[in-house]
């Protein structure tokens, strides 16, 4: 199976404090990987390295055999854990931006899921709810046709019936031959959905491994294997 | 790709300086109303037309400053700030990026410049509009008679190095936000500093030039080339005025494709968005 990502003693320092420490990951083509770790692990520095928000202290990152760059924002769709999208834009401008500049963006999946929800064209991003913001970020980059998904705490702080949304739409949209990277400290909501996981403590990445080999291995979920290895 | 970028920037800065023009319009047009009660209005008519045309000049000033912040805070915004997640992983290359918002700043700073003439030209509609067009053309006239073709040429070689010299400016404080998000807190602050650092550098230098040459001119073997200098250029004004200017564009030129260079390979390899 060919790797989509690889990161090879990937150190990311900020002053004296190290947000990665020697960090050596792979993720594999056409799997769901959850980046598991608690609050200050690393998984947001890492994803912002991926995708060439930030760049590595020491280390590298190849996506599909590239160093973060043009192709390779091409290549991935990235839903950040902020309120990234333009805030004075309308629903129709902000799909056209996505449309004008990202090839693969699927306009009318993107329209038939916004429909759904209710959110109406001309409106402001800004008069949008929290929630229906998030879920229109969720909707536009899950409306691409990416080789690889990268979701930064897709499901952190909202209720649980927007979270079953969200994990619905991201299963029902994303290409099976794509990869999806999931950062999240919420195991259980997800673990169902996840291939393979990688646990981040510190900077570090302390494991990586299938899911199946977790149950086998271990006898135990992903959830209480967390629980046990991030335990204070 | 650029003229995508183009587009959505463009969009950006028009939501805020559209009604900003539009009430300068309003107000020479205010102004314009106000002169038709000119004959017979006595002190009061006095009083609204000099606050007419204060609020028209504050108006100008307003939105003469306000294009310019704009065109800084949209940079900002648009590179560094949240916005930065989107606009940092479209396609598009560092260069792409800082084309898009120098031309979309630049086009607004002209548009502003167009913007104020056009408020002049309806605040004078009549009268007072057709002298001041026909001085104008007496200057010009006089201008022409006296510097012929070179009168054109001034005109163009001035007109290009405004433009050069707005660009490099606003290229100067890309380069210092570039440069202030380099560090993780204070960002602003460091961009700041930057910039009065560059201002201060340049008085130095420039001080530094002076005295320099000050002292070079009294001195052999300089006091001969400076002497000969100052010979050409008074037997050759309108030659030396057109030098200088070319030489001040191209030198400014330098200067905003070094601000230029610097920010696109900060953009590119040293991007630290928090």
């Amino acid at each position: 199976m060919s790797e989509i990502v690889r990161c090879e003693h990937v150190t990311k320092r900020f002053g004296d404090k190290y947000a990665l420490n020697d960090l050596s990951l792979t993720v594999d083509s056409g799997k769901i990987v959850g980046l598991l770790g608690p609050n200050g692990a690393g998984k947001t520095t890492m994803i912002k390295i991926l995708n060439g928000l930030l760049t590595p202290t020491e280390g590298e990152v190849l996506i599909d055999g590239m160093k973060p760059g043009i192709q390779t924002k091409s290549m991935i769709s990235y839903l950040p854990d902020v309120e990234y999208l333009y805030h004075w834009m309308t629903v129709e401008q902000i799909v056209s931006l996505f449309r004008d500049f990202y090839k693969d963006f699927r306009e009318e999946l993107a329209y038939e899921m916004l429909n759904r929800l209710g959110i109406e064209r001309k409106a402001k991003l800004k008069t949008l709810s929290k929630g229906n913001k998030e879920k229109m970020s969720l909707i536009l980059v899950m409306s691409r046709n990416a080789r690889l998904y990268v979701l930064d705490e897709p499901i952190a702080g909202v209720d649980p019936a927007t979270r079953d949304y969200i994990i619905g739409t991201i299963i029902n949209n994303y290409n099976p031959e794509s990869s999806v990277l999931i950062s999240t400290h919420l195991i259980s909501d997800i673990e169902s959905v996840l291939d393979d996981v990688i646990f981040i403590r510190e900077g570090r990445c302390v494991l990586q491994s299938t899911v199946d080999e977790i149950r086998g291995q271990y006898g135990k979920s992903v959830d209480d294997l967390f629980r046990e290895v991030f335990a204070w | 790709m650029v003229r995508k970028l183009i587009k959505y920037d463009f969009v950006s800065f028009l939501r805020l300086l559209l009604p900003v023009q539009l009430i300068v319009i309003g107000i020479a047009g205010v102004n314009r109303i106000v002169q038709i009660f000119e004959k017979g209005g006595g002190p009061a008519y006095s009083i609204v037309f000099v606050s007419s045309i204060v609020l028209l000049s504050v108006a100008c000033v307003v939105a003469l400053v306000m294009c310019f912040v704009i065109g800084i805070v949209r940079f900002y915004q648009g590179l560094y700030s949240k916005e930065g997640y989107l606009s940092h992983t479209l396609p598009v290359t560092a260069a792409q990026h800082l084309w898009s918002k120098l031309i979309v700043t630049m086009i607004f700073e002209i548009g502003t410049v167009f913007t104020i003439f056009l408020a002049v030209n309806v605040a004078t509609i009549g009268e007072v509009g057709a002298e001041l067009y026909k001085a104008l053309g007496y200057l010009l006239g006089q201008a022409f008679s006296y510097l012929h073709g070179h009168l054109i040429l001034f005109i163009v070689e001035g007109v290009v190095m405004l433009l050069v010299a707005t660009a490099s400016s606003f290229l100067r404080i890309y380069f210092c936000i570039s440069i202030g998000q380099l560090v993780n807190r204070k960002k602003i602050l460091l961009a700041f500093g930057i910039y009065f650092g560059i201002y201060m550098l340049g008085q130095i230098f420039a001080t530094i030039l002076i005295i320099l040459g000050m002292v070079l001119a009294n001195n052999e073997p300089w006091m001969h080339l400076a002497e000969s200098i100052g010979n050409w250029v008074v037997a050759h004004p309108v030659a030396s005025l057109h030098t200088g200017l070319i030489s001040g564009t191209l030198i400014t030129a330098v200067f905003g494709l070094v601000y230029f260079l610097v920010s696109r390979a900060i953009m590119t390899r040293r991007l630290n968005l928090s």
